[in-house]
């Protein structure tokens, strides 16, 4: 999966925010927290939620299954946007 | 600390807090300007345009320990008002510019301002399109113009800005144009430039009737005998005159009239002598601004500035002859995302055929037809890129105000300074009519 070409990522000082190009399937702005704008980041190419778990684990402290359940929720949420592109 | 005007909404809800960092000094940000009104010392901010009345001034820098300490200081770097002392302050703008525009881009085109003829009944001595070929749209372009529109136009209804030469000279045009669009179903409204000289009660009608034009602007020049040697009319019979009654045939027919005066420093001494013809001709009054605007010559020279100050103290004598003055003074304490047509992503079909991005047809604003669509996307996306803001805008304070893009082909040498001028004339008028409200209200009697 990936994200689709149709959201975008602008920073701004330390903030990412995802905004669709056109309104179609959703119609608003996302504010990113540290761990949301990483995941986005790494879903810019084509990724699995296996892959995504296991980069973060290398980057943060924090227990694997702790981890999956917020990746999967961010996932969720990307999904419920229509932000994403399932392989 | 008294918060006088809240931040733009949209902004609000989008830009996070700003957090502190404790080891960084803090200074004001450079989009936050001081003002005093009445002894008071205030800051607004023109990129949020929130509005602070402060105890006293600020002084610099603040450590960001003592920011923690004191809940002013924190509201006011939360706000942005107080920033880190290096911070690019470009880059932010920049870049919540950039989002803002791109959430609101829409699929397909929402505007477009279409040329039927760059032929002219008046020879202007000041018109940037002198040695212009005057071609006029062809019926088979005109065909072409419609079919551009419906295979380009974003959802909903469009916009459509009538322009030339004198779009008046394409009255036949602009019927056909129209009549096509409401066989195809568009949704549309309107507004046209012109010098109204040709505008008889019948093409009032169709204005407001299938052109569906909800606002005008009319071009003049001063008094009579300014206008008369500076529009230079093929044919001038009374027509200074005619304006005024083409403009009261508008207000009438419920269309909103922009009267622009473009002046100069040599017909500017006859603008009292144009205000008050103006007030004894014109009848609905509420209906129509005027503004006073410096010929682009001129705000491109090196007298720019006096002439802004001249052009903003003619504002008071707008308004004392009960038009309403559609100045520069006050934008409004809403960010504009887009500040021109072109930076919007709107398009110019010429009376050729070819497409623009800006109404004044640049050769470098040109990037494609209405035959063949878009053929330089580089040129077209280069008009909308927030990004390329001027080197000497990067600091400036009024950036968010401002064109934010650097390839507008008309500018003011003195830019800043009338900016700032602007400035102080809209928080004078702001705060003056904020405490006849507020004092009106303390008037009310309590039951």
């Amino acid at each position: 999966m990936k994200l689709k070409s149709c959201f975008i990522t602008q920073d701004i000082d330390d903030t990412q925010f995802l905004v669709p190009i056109s309104a179609e399937a959703f119609s608003g702005i996302v504010r990113s927290n540290k761990t949301a704008a990483y995941i986005i980041e790494l879903l810019k190419k084509e990724t699995t939620e296996e892959e995504i778990v296991d980069a973060l684990y290398a980057k943060y402290d924090a227990p694997k299954d702790q981890i999956a359940k917020d990746v999967h929720e961010i996932l969720t949420t990307l999904r419920g946007i229509n932000a994403l592109e399932e392989a | 600390m008294k918060e006088l005007s809240k931040p733009d909404q949209v902004l609000k809800k989008i830009l996070p807090v700003q957090k502190l960092r404790e080891d960084a000094n803090y200074v004001l940000s450079q989009f936050a300007l001081s003002y005093v009104f009445e002894g008071k010392q205030l800051l607004y901010h023109t990129m949020t345009r929130q509005l602070w009345e402060l105890e006293r001034p600020l002084e610099q820098p603040i450590a960001g320990a003592d920011i923690t300490q004191n809940p002013d200081l924190t509201a006011l770097m939360e706000g942005y008002f107080l920033v880190p002392e290096g911070k690019d302050e470009c880059a932010f703008y920049e870049g919540t510019s950039r989002m803002l525009r791109i959430f609101h881009k829409s699929k397909g085109i929402q505007g477009y301002t279409i040329l039927p003829t760059f032929a002219c009944n008046a020879r202007c001595v000041y018109c940037y399109e002198e040695g212009m070929k005057q071609v006029t749209m062809t019926p088979e372009i005109v065909e072409q113009t419609v079919q551009y529109i419906l295979q380009t136009k974003a959802e909903g209804k469009i916009e459509i800005g009538w322009f030339g030469g004198e779009p008046l000279m394409g009255e036949s045009i602009i019927d056909r144009i129209c009549e096509r669009l409401q066989e195809e179903g568009v949704e549309y409204t309107s507004t046209m430039i012109t010098n109204a000289s040709l505008l008889t009660d019948a093409v009032a009608d169709k204005m407001a009737g299938p052109w569906k034009i909800r606002s005008v602007q009319v071009s003049m020049d001063g008094a009579e005998r300014d206008y008369i040697a500076r529009k230079q009319y093929l044919r001038y019979h009374e027509t200074y005159q005619g304006v005024m009654d083409a403009i009261n045939r508008l207000a009438a027919r419920n269309i909103s009239v922009s009267i622009r005066c473009n002046v100069d420093e040599e017909n500017l001494a006859g603008v009292p002598e144009f205000l008050s013809d103006l007030s004894k001709n014109i009848t609905d009054k509420q209906k129509v601004h005027v503004y006073i605007a410096p010929l682009n010559a001129v705000r491109m020279g090196e007298n720019d500035l006096a002439l802004w100050e001249k052009a903003m103290e003619l504002e008071e004598q707008i308004l004392e002859a009960g038009f309403r003055s559609a100045s520069y003074s006050g934008r409004g304490l809403k960010l504009r995302i887009h500040h021109c047509m072109a930076d919007k992503g709107s398009v110019v079909i010429a009376p050729d055929g070819s497409l623009y991005s800006c109404e004044h047809c640049p050769k470098d604003a040109l990037f494609g037809d209405i035959f063949h669509g878009v053929t330089d996307e580089a040129t077209k996306e280069s008009f909308c890129r927030a990004d390329k803001t001027r080197e000497k805008c990067r600091k400036c304070p009024f950036l968010p105000d401002c064109t934010s893009f650097a390839n507008c082909p008309v500018y003011d040498t003195h830019c800043r300074e009338k900016r700032q001028m602007q400035f102080e004339k809209s928080m004078e008028r702001m705060l003056k009519n904020k405490k006849e409200e507020t004092s009106a209200e303390e008037e009310q009697p309590v039951c």
